[in-house]
């Protein structure tokens, strides 16, 4: 039985823009930690705002906990005031064992998910998250690797999308709400933003940064500054 | 929920941070005045500047680690002399950091006029000018620029040591002699006016919350930063006395004074020909950045101070609107303006100097307070080494450095300090009644039950 998900969605103080409804309700069968990240600018000591800023940020964090609650989701807040989001983001969900990350975007509904896969790490893991993203809805889910050739030793595009589709209709999925897709187009980060524009949400592994990663940002990164999209990340918390 | 403060400077940012806050009118202006006291000696004085101030490095160094909040020289100060004192180093540091950002801008001002060919009298215009610009930069707000700010360090250093390089080629070694000529007290007297060259190590401590990592990563920092810096004034100043003509280098200046752009003077042969401006863009970028961190630093005083009950309360306030403390900010700014404006750049170098030297005198102090006290509260990760003969030994040095400076920067110290005591009696002592360490080392000294300070 693969472990209960936990999600953190962060959120950018103050008037931050609330979840999409759509999403509150897929998140049902899992944790949530709402993070609150009250950004500043570096002339002013976290610690000056936090005396000043604090009760009205906890309640406008409390606000935003609140869709959860009433969907009877557990949810954990955390509020931060800090320089870094992107930084308290990771440092966050290593600390309260978040395994997905939540990039909010506009969705009106959640109809079709889009998953890229890379046969990586935490193939699983995305694998059942996905599961569970779908117990909730009639979503279809389009599963997406970049690349037909076998990498090293491993199984090649067509063997990976195939593998991937046993393991979901093995967790119960109909496989009628499943489709595949391979391109011969080896550069992930394009495909997958150009592609992703006909779905209502994302869900994308962490990669390891590698050089070229840090030099011109991950694909999780590209693709979620690049779409409109929700999407998740999910983490390779083997690694942490 | 405390550990939700931001912790994201790691061991070179700290560095970088501290460097680029050193690294600015100490090297590009002030040679050539500790040239006019002490002769080609003036090496010396930069260093016997750093040996003085390393104690009171090593004590920060010790006390950040033990209270890691922003606003430290005046947290250290206060928390273990009392509010009277802290009220006293707070306005002192303040003051100092204030009177160092406007002769950084002042400089500033001298080399983009070797840039943009304009009067010589324009200078305070232009550096009036740059304070507004930095002032009003700083009340919208900045995003962390620890990034820019490395950048930018690296980038000086590199270029000072391309130019040292470059000097060792051209230097006239015949301008090295004699090389005491002032005296051993001209070689005191020029440390003691070069000593805020240092004074940008404070920095560190004053951003200390930000830190990652803080029981290594802070005394670490600090004491890589002094180092670094020591061998690179060294070196720096070494190559001005060379490249330039004593006589026409202490006279260039405003008013027939020393220059105020040493560094480019003699570098009209340097870099292929175009030395000056390449000195002069260096120089610029030097000293906006630590004119900038300067304010930056220096408002976190006020701040700190009013959160403690010892200044009026609107200068810890955040603006809602630009979420910095426009007050405090403000508040720095108005004097930074008035100093430009009314007091001649040499005198702002000596009372910055001077001012500073007062202040770590007392951080000295404060730390030999803290330990002698056995305050339970006060738990350091770092220990300063050689206590307690290391504090002694700076705050004597400290002293002996101050009583050589002349009449005018000496009533400025204790004008301060005398203007401290009043500010206190006045408004903090109706509005707190926290007792330091020292509080209650006096009390285990006479015998009572001792106690916490907290």
């Amino acid at each position: 039985m693969a472990p209960a998900h936990r999600i953190l969605v962060p959120f950018e103080l103050p008037d931050p823009d609330p979840l999409a409804p759509v999403l509150v309700e897929t998140l049902t069968p899992m944790a949530v930690v709402v993070l609150g990240h009250y950004g500043l600018p570096e002339q002013t000591p976290p610690s000056a705002a936090r005396d000043q800023f604090e009760a009205d940020a906890q309640a406008e964090l409390d606000e935003l906990a609140r869709p959860f609650e009433a969907a009877g989701v557990p949810v954990t807040t955390r509020l931060v005031f800090g320089k870094t989001r992107a930084k308290t983001i990771d440092r966050v969900a290593v600390d309260e064992d978040c395994d997905v990350i939540l990039t909010p975007g506009q969705a009106a509904s959640i109809d079709r998910l889009f998953v890229p896969l890379r046969g990586e790490a935490n193939f699983d893991r995305i694998l059942s998250f996905v599961a569970e993203l779908l117990t909730e809805t009639d979503a279809t889910v389009t599963l997406f690797h970049a690349g037909e050739d076998a990498e090293d030793d491993g199984p090649t595009g067509e063997q990976l999308l195939a593998d991937a589709t046993d393991r979901l209709v093995e967790m119960g999925l109909d496989p009628d709400r499943i489709s595949r897709e391979l391109s011969p187009d080896r550069d992930a980060g394009r495909s997958i933003v150009e592609l992703g524009e006909a779905f209502d949400l994302l869900v994308l592994g962490e990669t390891e940064p590698s050089l070229r990663d840090r030099i011109f940002g991950t694909v999780p990164a590209q693709v979620t500054t690049d779409t409109t999209d929700p999407a998740f990340v999910v983490r390779n918390t083997e690694e942490s | 929920m405390t550990g939700d403060l931001e912790r994201d400077l790691g061991l070179y940012a700290t560095v970088t941070i501290s460097m680029g806050a050193m690294i600015g009118s100490g090297i590009f202006v002030l040679p050539a005045l500790g040239l006019a006291k002490a002769g080609p000696a003036v090496i010396l004085a930069y260093v016997l500047a750093g040996l003085v101030v390393l104690p009171a490095a090593l004590s920060k160094a010790e006390m950040a680690t033990a209270m890691p909040e922003s606003g430290g020289t005046y947290i250290y100060i206060d928390r273990a002399l009392g509010p009277l004192a802290g009220t006293v180093a707070g306005i002192g540091a303040w003051f100092s950091l204030v009177f160092k950002s406007s002769f950084a801008l002042v400089g500033l001002g001298a080399y983009l006029l070797l840039l943009v060919p304009l009067s010589d009298g324009l200078v305070k215009i232009v550096a009036l000018g740059l304070a507004g610009a930095i002032v009003v930069l700083n009340v919208v707000g900045t995003e962390q620029s620890g990034k820019a700010q490395s950048v930018i360090v690296t980038a000086v250093v590199l270029a000072l040591a391309a130019y040292v390089l470059n000097a060792g080629v051209a230097v006239d070694t015949a301008r090295f002699q004699p090389f005491a000529e002032k005296g051993a007290s001209g070689v005191v007297t020029a440390a003691a006016f070069v000593f805020v060259s240092y004074a940008g190590v404070t920095k560190v401590a004053s951003v200390a919350e930000e830190v990652e990592d803080p029981g290594r990563n802070l005394p670490r920092g600090i004491l890589i930063s002094m180092g670094v810096m020591m061998v690179v004034y060294a070196l720096v100043v070494a190559a001005v006395v060379g490249l330039n003509d004593a006589d026409v280098l202490t006279t260039s200046g405003p008013g027939g004074g020393p220059s105020l752009t040493p560094m480019a003077d003699g570098a009209g042969g340097l870099f292929g020909g175009v030395g000056v401006v390449v000195v002069a863009v260096v120089a610029v970028l030097a000293l906006t950045s630590m004119a900038n961190a300067g304010v930056l630093a220096s408002s976190r005083f006020p701040l700190a101070m009013s959160r403690d009950s010892l200044a009026p309360v609107a200068l810890s306030r955040v603006s809602v609107r630009f979420k910095t403390p426009r007050n405090a900010i403000v508040a720095t700014g108005s004097v930074l303006l008035a100093l430009i404006a009314f007091v001649p750049v040499v005198e702002l170098a000596k009372l910055a100097s001077a001012f500073q030297i007062l202040v770590f005198s007392i951080v000295n102090v404060a730390l030999v307070v803290f330990r002698a006290s056995g305050v339970e509260s006060y738990q350091p990760t770092y220990r300063a080494p050689g206590y307690p003969y290391v504090q002694v030994a700076g705050v004597v040095g400290g002293l002996a450095l101050l009583t050589q400076m002349g009449t005018f920067p000496i009533l400025g110290a204790v004008g301060i300090t005398v203007g401290g005591i009043a500010w206190y009696l006045v408004y903090g002592r109706p509005r707190t009644d926290r007792k330091g360490a020292l509080a209650v080392l006096l009390v285990r000294r006479r015998g009572d039950e001792p106690t916490t300070s907290d």
